[in-house]
């Protein structure tokens, strides 16, 4: 009986995720902030140290994006003064096209290039994908698990996972190398906190961009660190998001 | 998959209620009236009979005068006074209903109107053998008044009763009233079962009980073994937001373990995610029918070797446990978890760890990359816990029924 019930355990655990329930409604859950000091607008590096679980994997799964993470004791710490650009190219084929979880053949996304190129002209910028996200998304709430795109596209509802899979799957629509990633964001007022957070990934002519289609910030910048990213996008789906979901195994995080 | 469409009138008259609840606290009156207000407790002083007209439901109420019985459409109401100004609510469901959903919107709904609402408690737990789910409210009104919504489900083969108390405070009151209501509950359309074994398990995650599986199992009319998993849980999304998750699977299995068929489905928030069919099929193997995620399947199953269903899984565990013999052995299986994968099954391994829990072997479970320890006795899983970073996801038997 017990493993009839792994698939409950399995959601659970990542819905639930390693993390407190997130006092907005946006994230994946809250994580701890320690030490942590409020930052001018004009900040203009972020100095970030990451205490965790398992830190060699931590800084393994870092490294993807950030080139030296510096180990600590039990954890990473590392700067930034941007969004980190993730060293490995896109594949092309892969990161185009429908899958499961990112699909945009359907007919309920399909239509979507209606009020989308009324608005935006026959090739919207990015940018303008993510604006649209935004606004699509009207029922903004942390009660949805991980829906796949159409079903976002349907219920024009959820936290950020579902900002970020129909974001990928606009930017693949039109054609833009597109990836749904997870990591944290840090709010910098007073009290700083920090979420577990996803949001999008299009391959330009600078490499990897992040896109965030719930516009928590004006831009993704520092404040966005960049984890994992959803690689299983086929119908068992949610067993790949242990690995995601594992990564959020974070004790605390301390911000400057 | 049960239903979810609750009735509107019920909505209607809590939100009548709501509107002008005579138990508020002014929140001007400072922190201290209401943490008084929620220390508040009553003594039920009586046990009433009631019972529905046309015979579907009877029951023993505990309370403080005698209770109303009004027939609604789709459920009785029973209005039962425990010795506060606003009676507490219950409704006897004319049919089986997602006790997690239900919950949620009997909860929510009525509130969806408030500034501001926030979650003061989730717990589940078991009055004897039946499982419940509880959720309490902490609400603001617009006139700034604080005030308490407080729920309680139960679910039955045929049926779900639903309880709710619109006051600040009275907490153990209210859950004795509902206990009293759920054990003496006598339903004219339940099946009589006969199970070869039974038991409810606890989630529990941050030190709160968050839902509760049932585990059934027993012959069916041909001689094969039938099993039900019915499971509710309500997540804590943030401070006023929840996602109820609800599942019920039936399963047919030989005697000997082969899953003979299966039926699975789950529903996130009332809205079914998985509904899906597993089929032996003549020629060998499995098909998979339904939807998942909203999409149609129809599909053979990948299986890496014989698919077992849920009770052949808990006898093999007894069995490689071996808590009689103190010798626990490693066991794997192969089995069908169609939230993971519904195309495919799930191998899952069971390793003894060499450690003792309470005398009894512990076991690590392994699927997929995510771990957990439990512990297992003579009569089935007893206790599992799974550790991510500083949180624990833990599951534990709050009641059983085996035969050996």
């Amino acid at each position: 009986m017990l493993i009839a019930r792994a698939g409950l355990l399995l959601l659970a655990t990542f819905l639930a995720g390693p993390l407190e329930a997130a006092d907005a409604n946006l994230f994946i859950g809250q994580i701890r902030v320690e030490d942590a000091r409020a930052a001018s607008p004009d900040s203009q590096v972020l100095h970030y140290r990451i205490m965790h679980e398992d830190p060699a994997g931590l800084q393994a799964q870092l490294a993807r994006w950030i080139g030296q993470p510096e180990p600590v004791e039990g954890g990473v710490a590392f700067s930034l003064r941007a969004y980190p650009v993730a060293a490995t190219p896109a594949d092309y084929e892969r990161h185009r096209a429908a899958s499961f979880l990112i699909d945009y053949t359907e007919p309920v996304i399909q239509t979507l290039a209606g009020p989308i190129e009324q608005r935006y002209g026959k090739q919207p910028l990015p940018g303008e994908l993510e604006q649209f996200v935004h606004e699509y998304i009207v029922d903004k709430n942390g009660a949805h698990g991980f829906d796949v795109a159409s079903m976002v596209a349907k219920s024009r509802a959820g936290d950020c996972t579902e900002h970020a899979v129909l974001l990928t799957a606009l930017l693949r629509m039109y054609d833009y190398p597109a990836r749904t990633v997870t990591g944290l964001y840090v709010s910098l007022e007073e009290p700083v906190l920090a979420y577990g957070h996803a949001w999008a990934e299009y391959y330009g002519d600078d490499g990897w961009v992040g896109l965030d289609g719930t516009r928590i910030s004006i831009s993704v910048g520092a404040q966005h660190v960049p984890l994992d990213v959803v690689e299983d996008e086929s119908i068992a789906y949610a067993l790949g998001l242990i690995g995601t979901f594992q990564a959020f195994t974070i004790d605390h995080v301390i911000v400057k | 998959m049960k239903k979810t469409n609750i009735i509107r009138a019920v909505f209607v008259f809590l939100a009548v209620c709501l509107s002008g609840c005579a138990t508020t606290q002014q929140t001007s009156q400072g922190p201290d009236i209401l943490q008084q207000a929620l220390a508040r407790e009553a003594t039920l002083s009586g046990t009433y009979a009631v019972a529905a007209e046309d015979g579907f439901f009877s029951a023993n109420v505990a309370g403080s005068a005698r209770p109303k019985v009004t027939a609604r459409e789709g459920a009785y109401q029973v209005t039962v006074p425990i010795a506060t100004e606003i009676p507490a609510e219950c409704f006897v469901y004319n049919d089986v209903m997602d006790s997690a959903a239900t919950l949620s919107l009997l909860i929510e709904e009525p509130l969806s109107d408030m500034p501001r609402t926030q979650i003061r408690k989730i717990d589940a737990g078991t009055f004897g053998k039946l499982p419940y789910l509880y959720q309490e409210r902490l609400y603001i009104t617009e006139q700034k008044a604080a005030g308490v919504l407080k729920g309680i489900v139960v679910p039955f083969q045929s049926s779900l009763l639903a309880c709710l108390h619109d006051t600040a405070g009275y907490s153990e009151t209210f859950r004795q009233m509902a206990a009293s209501f759920a054990n003496t509950l006598v339903l004219r359309d339940e099946p009589r079962g006969n199970f070869v074994h039974e038991e409810v398990l606890l989630w529990q995650l941050r030190d709160m009980n968050i839902g509760y599986t049932v585990n059934r199992a027993g012959a069916d009319t041909r001689g094969d073994i039938k099993s039900t998993v019915e499971t509710a849980v309500l997540l804590q999304r943030s401070g006023s937001e929840t996602m109820s998750r609800d599942e019920y699977n039936v399963i047919h299995e030989q005697t000997n373990g082969d899953l003979i068929s299966g039926r699975y489905a789950e529903a996130e928030n009332g809205e079914v995610k998985v509904s899906i069919s597993l089929d032996r099929v003549e020629q060998g193997g499995y098909r998979v029918e339904g939807t998942f995620q909203g999409k149609e399947i129809d599909a053979p199953l990948q299986a890496t070797s014989g698919v077992v269903g849920p009770y052949y899984q808990h006898r093999e565990m007894i069995r490689a446990a071996n808590p009689a013999s103190g010798q626990p052995r490693a066991m794997s299986i192969d089995a069908y978890v169609p939230s993971a994968n519904p195309l495919q099954t799930v191998t899952f391994d069971l390793n003894p760890t060499g450690a003792r829990v309470g005398g009894l072997p512990e076991y690590e479970l392994s699927f997929s990359g995510l771990k957990g320890a439990g512990v297992v006795d003579g009569k089935g899983q007893k206790s599992m816990t799974v550790k991510m970073g500083p949180l624990e996801l833990q599951l534990s038997r709050a009641y059983v029924n085996s035969q050996p």
